[in-house]
C-alpha cells in the first residue's frame, strides 16, 4: 500500500478519535463518563490527536526524513496490520458505541454494581469512613443545613456508609433528614410494596469503576408515582433496622417529590 | 411511527399515543398494520419480540379485541424458513385476562423479552399479565412513558422501540425483574439487547476516554525518541552490570512516571533504540507501579487500611518482582522474547554507541560489539523530521490503539456483567488461598490504570489485605488492554509464559504476605 494512503487512513483513524473526545467533553456529556480530574486531560488528549491527525493528514505528500543515515531502507511508518483492519478496528467500537450510548447504565448493570447490596458491606470500608462527618450531634447540625419545614439535608453517601458506623447511626437513628437520588423499585424484603430504593452512583475515575450508592424508602402505603428512574427528593425519618440479619438505612419518608437533575450527578471521590 | 427502522431517532410526535393502546370500548383504535411492515423492519432482519408483543395482542375479547390473526414465525421475528419451537408461538390466551377465560402465561421463554432466542428466563422475568390488559378489561395504564425511563438524557429523541416496549412490557414495580439474569445477556454483538448495547457503550467509552490521552503521551513520546533520539542513548544511562542495571531500570519510573498504557509504546521504541530488552521489560513492568504518582493515589485511596504498609508493599512487590522478570529475561535469547519485526528492525540499525562501552546486558547484546557500520545522524531540515516524529507518532498510536481497543471491549463485556463471573468472585473472598487469586482475576478484566486502581481496591471490603496486595501488584503488569498491547512488542509465546509466571509468583507472593507481615488485616 502507498504510504500516502496509509497516511490518510490513519489520520481518519486518529482524528475520529479526537472527534469523539472533543465532541463529549465539548458539549458537556464528559461528566457522565469521567470524575473531574479526568475531563480537562480527555480534552486535551481529543485536542493532541486532532493536532496530530490534522498534522499528518495536511502533511500526508511531503517527504520526510529521519536523518539517520542507513545502508538499508527502514520503515519508520510500517505497522503492524493492515491500515484498513486497523481502521476499521479503530473507528467502528467507538462509532457504534457513540450511536448506542445513552450515558447511564441500565437497570441490570446498576444491580451488577451495587443497587441491591447490602449497605453494611460495603460501609466496613474504613477508607469511605473517613469520608463521614464528625460524630457529635452538634457537629452534625452545624454541617448540615435544615429545610425550612425541619429537615436536615444530607447527601446519600453519608446515610449509606452509617449503616456502617455504630456512633453515626445512634445519632441518626430518629432524626428528620432530606436528602436526593433517583428513585427504582425495591425487590429486596418489599413484601407489602410499600418500599422503593434511592440511589447515586459513586465514580472515582471513570463511570465504568462506579458502583452504586442506595438506600431504602419506606412509604408505608403504595409509593407515589414518581418517574422511575427519575430524580427525586426526599424527606422523612432515618432509621437503621436490623432485617434478614443484615442493617439497613431506611428512610420512612414523609414526603417525596420530583427534583432537577443536579450539576454534578455521581459522587466523586473527592 | 412504526415503519421506521429500530434504534433510528424519532420525533416525539412519532411516538406511539396511549390511545392505540386502549381498546376500541375505551376508545382506542383498532392496531390497523398487523403485518411486519408495522413493524418498521427491514426485511430479513430480526425484528425485536418486544414490539411484536406489544400490538394487536392487548385487547381482550372481552374488551373488543380481536384474536391475533398472525400466530406464525413471522410475528417472532424469526428467519422465514426456519421452524419455531413450539414455546416460541405466542399463543392467545397469555393475553386475556382469567375473568375473560386466558389462563395464566404458559411459555416464558426469554424471547419474549427481546433476549437471546433458546434461552430460559427466569419466571420473574416473565411480562406479567395484566398489563396486557385494556383499561377496560381491568388493565392499567402505562404510567411511565417518559424518557427518564429509557435512562436517556433529558432533550434527546428515544429510538421508538424503546419507547414502544417498555412501559408496556416491563411494569414499574417489577421492571428490575430481570436483574437475575444479567450474566445471561447475549455476547452476539448483532443481536445485542438495547441495554447491553447500551451498557456496553458506557463503559467502553468511558475506559477509552480515560487512556486515550495516555496512549497519546505514551506514543508522541514514542514518536520524538524515534527520529530524535540518538540510538543507544539510554543504554548509556544505565549501570554497566548486568544486574545491577536491570535492578536501576526497575526504579526509572521514579524520573519517568508513566502508567502501563503509556509505557508500552515507549519500551517498543527504547528496545529499538538498543535499550536492552531485560532492562526494557523491567522499566515497563515496573514503572506503571513504582511511580510518584502511583504511590501517592494507593496511599490516598487506604487512608484507614494501614496506608504505608499498602503503598510501601505494593512498591516493594512489584519492584522485586520486575526486576526478577529482568534477570530471567536476561538469560532469554531475543528473538523468543520480541516480536519478528522488531527483532528485524534491531539487526538492521545495529548500535553506533555500544561501540564505546562494553556494558553486560546478557543475550540482548551478545555479540563483540566492534562491528563496523554506516548508521549516524546527517543534517536534515528540522520540519522534515518533524514530519518524520509526527508520522511515527501517529503510527504507534493506531498500532496500539487497535489493541487498546480490543482490549477496552472486552473489559467494558466484562465490566457490564454481558460477560459473566461477578457473583463467582464474591464467593471467594474469604479462602484465603482463592482470595487472591480471584481478585486478580479482577484486576485482569477490569484493565484499571494504575493510577487509580487503587480507589477500586479500597472498597473491596470483603476480601484480605493480602488479595488487595494482589490485585494492585498485578493489574498494573498484566491485564485484558495490556495482553493487546504486549503484542505489539512481544511473541505470543512469551506473553503466555510471562503471564502465568506473574500470576503464580505474584499469588503466592500475597499469600506470604498476608500470613506472615500483616495476618490481622
Amino acid at each position: 500500500m502507498k504510504p500516502e494512503i496509509r497516511r490518510i487512513l490513519f489520520s481518519l483513524a486518529v482524528l475520529l478519535w479526537a472527534v469523539c473526545l472533543v465532541y463529549f467533553y465539548g458539549s458537556g456529556r464528559i461528566v457522565k463518563y469521567l470524575a473531574p480530574d479526568f475531563r480537562p486531560i480527555a480534552l486535551a488528549g481529543g485536542l493532541g490527536l486532532a493536532v496530530l491527525g490534522s498534522f499528518n493528514l495536511l502533511t500526508f505528500r511531503r517527504a520526510a526524513s529521519c536523518g539517520h543515515d542507513h545502508e538499508e531502507e527502514h520503515d519508520h511508518e510500517g505497522g503492524d496490520m493492515n491500515p484498513f483492519a486497523s481502521l476499521l478496528l479503530m473507528v467502528a467500537p467507538v462509532a457504534l458505541s457513540m450511536a448506542w450510548t445513552t450515558d447511564g447504565f441500565s437497570q441490570s448493570t446498576l444491580a451488577r454494581k451495587g443497587l441491591y447490596d447490602d449497605a453494611s458491606n460495603a460501609a466496613e470500608s474504613p477508607f469511605f469512613s473517613s469520608m463521614l462527618p464528625p460524630l457529635t450531634i452538634e457537629e452534625i447540625e452545624k454541617s448540615h443545613r435544615k429545610t425550612s419545614d425541619g429537615y436536615y439535608e444530607f447527601s446519600l453517601m453519608e446515610l449509606f456508609f452509617a449503616t456502617g458506623d455504630r456512633e453515626l447511626q445512634g445519632l441518626l437513628d430518629g432524626m428528620q433528614i432530606e436528602t436526593e437520588g433517583r428513585i427504582v423499585p425495591e425487590k429486596v424484603n418489599n413484601p407489602d410494596g410499600t418500599r422503593m430504593r434511592l440511589y447515586r452512583m459513586f465514580m472515582t475515575c471513570c463511570v465504568a469503576d462506579s458502583r452504586a450508592i442506595p438506600i431504602v424508602l419506606e412509604f408505608g402505603k403504595n409509593p407515589p408515582l414518581l418517574p422511575e428512574n427519575g430524580w427525586v427528593k426526599v424527606a422523612g425519618t432515618m432509621s437503621f433496622p436490623e432485617e434478614e440479619g443484615t442493617l439497613r438505612a431506611v428512610l420512612k419518608v414523609d414526603r417525596a417529590t420530583a427534583a432537577e437533575v443536579p450539576q454534578e450527578e455521581k459522587f466523586l471521590r473527592r | 411511527m412504526l415503519g421506521e427502522i429500530p434504534g433510528m431517532p424519532t420525533p416525539v410526535a412519532d411516538v406511539v399515543s396511549k390511545s392505540r393502546f386502549l381498546s376500541p370500548a375505551a376508545g382506542g383504535k383498532e392496531p390497523r398494520f398487523r403485518n411486519r411492515d408495522m413493524l418498521g423492519e427491514i426485511p430479513g432482519k430480526l425484528v425485536p419480540v418486544a414490539d411484536v408483543v406489544s400490538k394487536p395482542r392487548f385487547l381482550s375479547p372481552a374488551a373488543g379485541g380481536k384474536e391475533p390473526r398472525f400466530r406464525n414465525r413471522d410475528m417472532l421475528g424469526e428467519i422465514p424458513g426456519k421452524l419455531a419451537p413450539v414455546a416460541d408461538v405466542v399463543s392467545k390466551p397469555r393475553f386475556l385476562s382469567p375473568a375473560a377465560g386466558g389462563k395464566e402465561p404458559r411459555f416464558r421463554n426469554r424471547d419474549m423479552l427481546g433476549e437471546i432466542p433458546g434461552k430460559l428466563a427466569p419466571v420473574a422475568d416473565v411480562v406479567s399479565k395484566p398489563r396486557f390488559l385494556s383499561p377496560a378489561a381491568g388493565g392499567k395504564e402505562p404510567r411511565f412513558r417518559n424518557r427518564d425511563m429509557l435512562g436517556e438524557i433529558p432533550g434527546k429523541l428515544a429510538p421508538v422501540a424503546d419507547v414502544v416496549s417498555k412501559p408496556r412490557v416491563i411494569s414499574f414495580t417489577r421492571s428490575l425483574s430481570g436483574l437475575a439474569s444479567f450474566d445471561n445477556r447475549g455476547l452476539d454483538w448483532f443481536h445485542m439487547s438495547s441495554d447491553a448495547q447500551q451498557d456496553f457503550a458506557l463503559a467502553f467509552l468511558s475506559i477509552l476516554f480515560e487512556g486515550a490521552p495516555f496512549i497519546l503521551l505514551g506514543t508522541l513520546i514514542s514518536g520524538f525518541i524515534d527520529i530524535y533520539l540518538p540510538a543507544g542513548t539510554m543504554d548509556r544511562f544505565l549501570p554497566k552490570n548486568r544486574t545491577l542495571a536491570v535492578m536501576v531500570s526497575g526504579l526509572l519510573g521514579a524520573v519517568f512516571p508513566v502508567c502501563e498504557c503509556a509505557v508500552v509504546p515507549v519500551i517498543r521504541r527504547l528496545v529499538g533504540k538498543g535499550l536492552p530488552v531485560s532492562c526494557a521489560l523491567t522499566y515497563m513492568l515496573a514503572a506503571p507501579i513504582v511511580n510518584p504518582i502511583t504511590a501517592l493515589s494507593t496511599w490516598k485511596a487506604f487512608q484507614g487500611q494501614a496506608p504505608w504498609m499498602m503503598t510501601g508493599s505494593r512498591m516493594l512487590l512489584g519492584y522485586l518482582v520486575a526486576v526478577g522478570v529482568g534477570l530471567v529475561v536476561a538469560r532469554i535469547p531475543i528473538r523468543a522474547i520480541l516480536r519478528k519485526r522488531l527483532v528485524d528492525r534491531i539487526e538492521k540499525e545495529p548500535v553506533v554507541e555500544k561501540e564505546t562501552h562494553d556494558h553486560s546486558c546478557g543475550s540482548d547484546h551478545d555479540h563483540d560489539h566492534s562491528h563496523d557500520h554506516d548508521h549516524h545522524h546527517h543534517e536534515e531540515p528540522n520540519d522534515s523530521r518533524l514530519i518524520a516524529a509526527m508520522r511515527s507518532a501517529q503510527k504507534d498510536f493506531v498500532d496500539v490503539g487497535v489493541y487498546f481497543t480490543i482490549g477496552v471491549a472486552i473489559t467494558a463485556l466484562f465490566n457490564t456483567g454481558i460477560a459473566p463471573g461477578a457473583e463467582w468472585l464474591d464467593s471467594l473472598a474469604g479462602n484465603p488461598l482463592a482470595a487472591p487469586a480471584a481478585l486478580m482475576a479482577l484486576a485482569f478484566i477490569l484493565s484499571l490504570c494504575s493510577t487509580s486502581d487503587a480507589f477500586i481496591a479500597a472498597t473491596l471490603a470483603k476480601f484480605t489485605w493480602g488479595a488487595k496486595l494482589a490485585f494492585l501488584v498485578l493489574g498494573p503488569m498484566l491485564d485484558v488492554k495490556l495482553i493487546f498491547l504486549y503484542q505489539t512488542v512481544l511473541t505470543k509465546k512469551f506473553i503466555i509464559g510471562l503471564s502465568v509466571s506473574l500470576f503464580v509468583v505474584i499469588w503466592l507472593a500475597s499469600i506470604a504476605a498476608q500470613a506472615w507481615l500483616i495476618p490481622n488485616l
